[in-house]
């Protein structure tokens, strides 16, 4: 049973990035992204991971995908209005043939690593168990994530407001 | 605990700057050089600070009961964040005049310097993974903004546009590999990675080397070493002056903390597999950074290529290191701060001429004849080009003596003869602006040696650059280069294994 959700959730997964990369409509692309979102988020579900399935819902489908949608439709990106990209059939060729050993040395590794986890416990995954663990073992990095977006928030105020500068 | 929060103190300094400043841009009567001023304040108090805490400590693990092993402090650490604060000093006040010359700039751009520098700190002091990462992305995201500051220049803009996507693409490949890692050694901190090659020496550890090599492409990148430098030169051309020059010295430094406790520690039982892999990437790294110094004819972008061969020498290092050299690892501390001076000094200048004259003095031909109007700038021009050579004499050329010395220890003479060849090629395009500066005659009148904050502290790196060549033997009391070795040599022995 579970694997058969894992392979829907992974054709799903799959043929969302495949979209990504061909659909000539930006709109195409970007609900391309939102079957990702929601396939990585039903992983994560079918891994036990009630926190994290949550917060991908939360914010990688309820923000990220939305504010980008908001965006292509706001701004009307149409084909015209784009790059020309030339996707033939040379470069995937050719971009394969890089991509294939690279793959292949992961996917050999991977077969073969000795993997160090212990069974999971009881309460894995629940949002009490994520708490606890993000604010007393991971409490340091935590921290600093929340200076990398204040960070990341003054440039963003910054590089927007400029704009608004240079249309006055 | 006192003596923690004491240890702590730097960081925190610089996070309170970052915010100080950042509610401070909201008031508009300000002055620019009043924010310059109160950075260069939070940075300097910061910089005594920890100039007292390299004395005292050894090894440290900060607050160990909240952060456990994450938060480490020792003389590498502190001798790293000490060049980060008075590189950022000396940026700042350098670039005083640039930034008055220019009307984009405002308080935020401080307080996003600030935030830059806090995660390299961080950078410096973290003994785990996930949070080096994150402090990557702290230093790198602020400076993708910085980058970008200009907004008439819509090369400034593009500039950052590459730079946000190259370096978030290459910023995924650390956290790849960080997972990777983890799911074979069961833990993200640095010595824990070394413990386990040690203890599992009969288990398969394929998948834990693509890990650590897929952490090395991202470092890689952010240092512009070979198959990755296509970013730099673009990048370093449409960024504002003072931010080219912190991307040139500060970060590169930053960058190579990480890297030098990464390799130093949890790389070395795998020496044998990887090894290779960093002599290709030094030696393509020179080559490919000559070739593109060559063909520049912007003095920017010139710079910004040869900073590609700078990284090139130090990778020669590092590979020096696996094979056993016993100091490449204070030869290349030694050269990021020879480098540092000189980089700082010859962007330094450039970002002088620019503020002074509006459009002028960006491309090679703009110099004709510059020794003749501007003497005193010509001749500490002409000490930087020297240094940044790696001629005798200069502090440039005990960094180059160091890390040949180191590779020639080692038995590898091939490598060290390419890289005495690149050293001569670099004479080229180095010498050309020296050249050009003195053997042709000036259109512009003489004028007069402009005293500022910026002229003098450019004309005082060069005495340093020429103190730390020569000076080493005139003056007993006060270290000199070999003094600098052996603090770095000091340093390095504090990292535990």
């Amino acid at each position: 049973m579970e694997s058969i959700i894992f392979f829907i959730l992974a054709f799903f997964l799959l043929s969302g990035a495949i979209m990504i990369v061909f659909s000539k409509e930006s709109l195409y692309s970007a609900i391309g992204f939102l079957m990702v979102m929601i396939a990585m988020a039903g992983m994560f579900a079918l891994l036990h991971h009630s926190f994290l399935f949550l917060a991908q819902i939360l914010v990688g489908v309820g923000a990220v995908v939305v504010l980008s949608i908001m965006i292509i439709l706001s701004i009307n990106l149409k084909e015209e209005n784009q790059p020309k990209q030339n996707i033939t059939r040379k470069n995937i060729l050719f971009t394969t043939l890089i991509i294939a050993p690279i793959a292949g040395l992961l996917l050999y590794a991977i077969a073969k690593a000795p993997f160090a986890f212990a069974p999971i416990a009881q309460h894995f995954g629940t949002i009490e168990t994520m708490g606890k663990v993000l604010f007393t073992h991971w409490v340091l990095p935590f921290e600093i994530v929340s200076i990398l977006l204040l960070g990341a928030m003054v440039g963003a105020i910054v590089l927007s407001r400029r704009r608004l500068h240079v249309e006055s | 605990m006192i003596w923690d929060l004491y240890l702590v103190m730097p960081l925190a300094l610089v996070f309170i700057g970052a915010l100080f400043l950042m509610l401070f841009s909201l008031v508009k009567q300000v002055e620019l050089t009043n924010y310059n001023l109160v950075t260069v304040a939070f940075l300097s108090v910061s910089l005594i600070i920890e100039l007292i805490i390299f004395q005292n400590v050894e090894h440290d693990y900060l607050f160990e009961t909240i952060f456990a092993k994450m938060f480490i402090v020792d003389k590498l650490s502190t001798l790293f964040n000490i060049l980060f604060l008075s590189g950022a000093i000396l940026t700042l006040l350098i670039n005083n005049n640039y930034f008055k010359s220019r009307d984009y700039y405002n308080g935020e751009f401080f307080a996003l310097l600030l935030f830059s520098i806090f995660g390299m700190m961080m950078l410096a002091h973290t003994n785990e993974l996930i949070t080096a990462f994150i402090s990557i992305e702290l230093a790198s995201i602020t400076l993708y903004v910085l980058v970008g500051y200009n907004h008439h220049s819509p090369k400034s803009s593009e500039a950052m546009l590459k730079y946000i996507i190259l370096g978030s693409l290459a910023g995924v490949f650390f956290i790849l590999g960080v997972a990777l890692v983890y799911g074979v050694v069961g833990s993200t901190y640095l010595g824990d990675i070394y413990s386990y090659l040690i203890h599992h020496q009969n288990s398969d550890i394929s998948l834990l080397v693509v890990g650590m090599m897929f952490m090395m492409v991202t470092l890689l990148f952010k240092i512009g070493a070979a198959p990755f430098h296509s970013w730099v030169v673009d990048v370093y051309i449409g960024s504002p002056f003072p931010v080219t020059m912190f991307m040139a010295t500060t970060l590169k430094i930053a960058i190579f903390s990480i890297l030098l406790r990464l390799f130093l520690v949890d790389f070395a039982p795998i020496y044998p597999l990887i090894l290779e892999i960093i002599k290709v990437v030094a030696i393509a790294t020179l080559l490919l950074g000559s070739l593109l110094a060559i063909a520049q004819t912007q003095l920017k972008g010139m710079l910004a290529a040869s900073s590609i061969v700078h990284v090139g020498y130090m990778l020669m290092a590092l590979y020096a290191i696996g094979v056993g050299s016993s100091f490449a690892a204070s030869a290349i501390i030694f050269y990021l701060i020879s480098y540092f001076l000189s980089a700082l000094g010859a962007f330094g200048i450039l970002s002088f001429l620019a503020s002074d004259e509006e459009k002028r003095h960006l491309s090679f031909d703009d110099f004709k004849g510059f020794a003749h109007e501007r003497p005193y700038m010509a001749a500490a021009m002409t000490i930087f080009m020297l240094s940044l050579a790696g001629f005798p004499s200069t502090i440039g050329f005990l960094g180059k003596f160091y890390i040949f010395m180191s590779v020639v220890e080692t038995g590898e003479i091939l490598l060290a003869g390419l890289g005495i060849l690149i050293a001569f090629i670099s004479i080229y395009y180095y010498f050309k602006l020296i050249a050009l500066m003195y053997f042709y005659p000036s259109p512009n009148p003489k004028k007069r040696f402009p005293f500022a904050i910026s002229t003098l502290l450019i004309v005082g790196v060069a005495l340093m650059i020429v103190w730390g060549g020569i000076g080493t033997g005139l003056i007993p009391f006060v270290a000199g280069a070999d003094g600098l070795l052996t603090i770095a040599s000091e340093a390095l022995k504090t990292i535990g294994k």
